[in-house]
């Protein structure tokens, strides 16, 4: 059964554990702003930069990617300011029109230019494709060491552990801009704190988080690993940083317990195929997220819908 | 008109400017609440219903096109994402949004884990699921106009039967518990509201932007109109020329799936507004 493991499962497996980290580490702080959503629209949005930067470079570009990727999730963010500044709109409103928008658009330039596969790309990019991430040269533990080996990584698990890298440093350097001005905006303002440059980075890192896990995990898993384990630590923890240490814990857990699962568990019930890696690994965290919830004590009460007005 | 476009399309016309009115209609509230994003998750929530839906009629020996065991499986599983989001909002200190997405991730997921075990277990017949995910009009039966038009036409009763009750309990909680109207029962009024536009909207504009219907045109409304009553109709109409116009765009240009069309047609028309009542210097 282990076989093939440095073949088959090594990379899935750390691509996703890495996505899932990337996204729990910057969902932490979209939860307690009150900014979950975002996560949501933001892996819609990156779907018409990732199509442009396709279009204009072609495969050749994988990292275009990212700047494509990145400049849509920035306009998002732009858009959803404007819309709130000329409308009435409040924030769910306008995520919801962006999120709809860049999305549709991205459908139609994929119909209009690439041609009729439309069903299949779209679902790529919807439900991911970790199982495909296969390691040609990954023979044994001595393949790790083989550079001629090492050259055949798929650029996925590259891309995820850099931007993870990225992320987690961003984060460790500006801690204290980012939880004074998630907790206490006004202080923060006052203090001198840039708070819309900060407002900003959090979503171009949550946009680089969505961005290096789209292609492994897919559009809408993303938004699991984003909200799930931070809000799973958040109802058991009350310091920052045991939420922080425990999210990360739950996030790991989920990624690498829910590939095992997707990939042995039809197998031993008697299914010829395997299940979606990327959907077992949101469902597994939305069991965590169920579990913490019904462990912990019973919270303040809110109104139905309005829990979002604190 | 039906040798113009064609029988098919012409059904597809009636239904989505019937559903056009209504989600506007419902919408109108939807927005003014300020819960534009449950219709998003309510929308994912319904995937894994739908994929047992399909699995119950193919076991039954149901036709393949069945959409009421579908439909009815999306109800179901919408109406358990409601719960659960209240549940999550009630019992925790988590906030209204991580509830969502936490059920429209999960959700979504789980219906993902179904899709991948119904395609290793029957291949091959799954073909009218993805229609459900972005959309299509093209394979519309009567039968589905008529019901889509049915509950249409509910919906819209039901907000012009409701729209003071509605409108103090979004405008002010007190004055509707006070004259009768708990504002939980409310709540739960609105949420089915949504709940039963996102279901019958997932054929034309798929699950992914149905919430574009409910919010695009309440928000164009909003720009030209200060009072409920003509916000509500004005945004109904949105909805309803936008759908009417995407369907026939999307049946012209051959492949165009309906739902992005409508939605981009509905952000032009949005931009548009915004443009033109700023010009004209009218509040906001």
């Amino acid at each position: 059964m282990f076989d093939d493991f440095f073949l088959i499962s090594l990379v899935p497996i750390l691509t996703g554990l890495f996505s899932a980290l990337s996204c729990t580490l910057v969902g932490n702080i979209l939860v307690l702003r009150k900014q979950a959503m975002l996560s949501d629209t933001i892996s819609h949005v990156v779907l018409p930069g990732i199509v442009i930067s396709f279009l204009i470079f072609g495969n050749l570009g994988p990292y275009f990617m990212l700047v494509g990727a990145g400049i849509a999730g920035l306009t998002a963010v732009g858009t959803i300011v404007v819309l709130r500044t000329y409308t009435s709109m409040d924030n769910s409103a306008a995520m919801a029109t962006t999120l709809s928008v860049f999305f549709a658009a991205g459908v139609l330039m994929i119909e209009l230019t690439l041609g009729g596969n439309v069903h299949l790309d779209v679902e790529h990019a919807l439900y991911g494709n970790l199982e495909s991430l296969i390691w040609i040269d990954g023979k044994s533990l001595m393949s790790i060491f083989d550079p001629a080996a090492r050259q055949t990584i798929p650029v996925e698990l590259t891309r995820a552990i850099i931007g993870f890298v990225l992320i987690a440093s961003v984060m460790l350097v500006f801690y204290r801009f980012l939880i004074v001005s998630t907790f206490d905006q006004t202080f923060a303002e006052i203090s001198g704190v840039p708070v819309g440059i900060v407002s900003a980075s959090v979503a171009l890192a949550a946009t680089l988080a969505a961005v290096i896990s789209f292609d492994a995990v897919g559009s809408i898993i993303v938004v699991a690993m984003f909200v799930c384990p931070p809000a799973a630590a958040r109802v058991l923890t009350h310091s920052l940083r045991d939420q922080f240490c425990l999210s990360l814990l739950f996030s790991a857990l989920s990624a690498v317990l829910g590939y095992a699962v997707a990939g042995y568990f039809p197998i031993l019930v008697g299914f010829e195929t395997s299940i979606s890696a990327a959907g077992t690994i949101a469902t597994l965290s939305g069991v965590i997220l169920a579990c913490a919830i019904l462990y912990s004590k019973r919270q303040r009460s809110y109104d139905f819908l309005d829990g979002h007005q604190t | 008109m039906t040798e113009l476009i064609g029988y098919n399309t012409a059904l597809a016309l009636v239904g989505a400017l019937l559903f056009g009115f209504s989600s506007g209609h419902v919408g109108a509230f939807v927005y003014l609440r300020k819960a534009s994003l449950l219709s998003d998750s309510l929308a994912h929530a319904t995937l894994p219903g739908l994929i047992i839906g399909f699995l119950v009629s193919t076991f039954l020996g149901m036709e393949e096109k069945n959409s009421w065991v579908l439909l009815l499986g999306a109800g179901a599983s919408a109406l358990l994402g409601v719960v659960v989001i209240q549940w999550i909002t009630a019992r925790t200190k988590l906030g209204f949004d991580t509830a969502i997405a936490a059920v429209l991730s999960v959700f979504f997921g789980s219906g993902i884990v179904l899709l991948t075990g119904v395609q290793s277990v029957s291949v091959g017949q799954q073909a009218g699921l993805e229609d459900y995910i972005l959309g299509s009009v093209s394979g519309m039966l009567l039968q589905d106009v008529f019901f889509i038009g049915l509950v249409s036409i509910i919906c819209s009763a039901a907000v012009v039967v409701y729209r003071r009750p509605l409108t103090a309990f979004i405008f002010d909680p007190v004055l509707s518990e006070l004259a009768g109207y708990a504002q939980h029962r409310m709540s739960f009024l609105l949420s089915l509201l949504t709940l039963v536009i996102t279901i019958i909207g997932l054929k034309i504009v798929g699950l992914i932007l149905v919430v574009a219907m409910l919010t695009i045109p309440a928000a164009t409304a909003r720009l030209w109109s200060t009072c409920v009553w003509s916000m509500s109709s004005l945004s109904a109409l949105f909805g309803s020329a936008s759908a009417g116009i995407g369907v026939i765009i999307s049946a012209l240009l051959p492949n165009l799936p309906s739902g992005a069309v409508i939605v981009v047609i509905m952000f032009i028309a949005l931009g548009l507004s915004i443009v033109v009542t700023h010009l004209r210097g009218s509040n906001v």
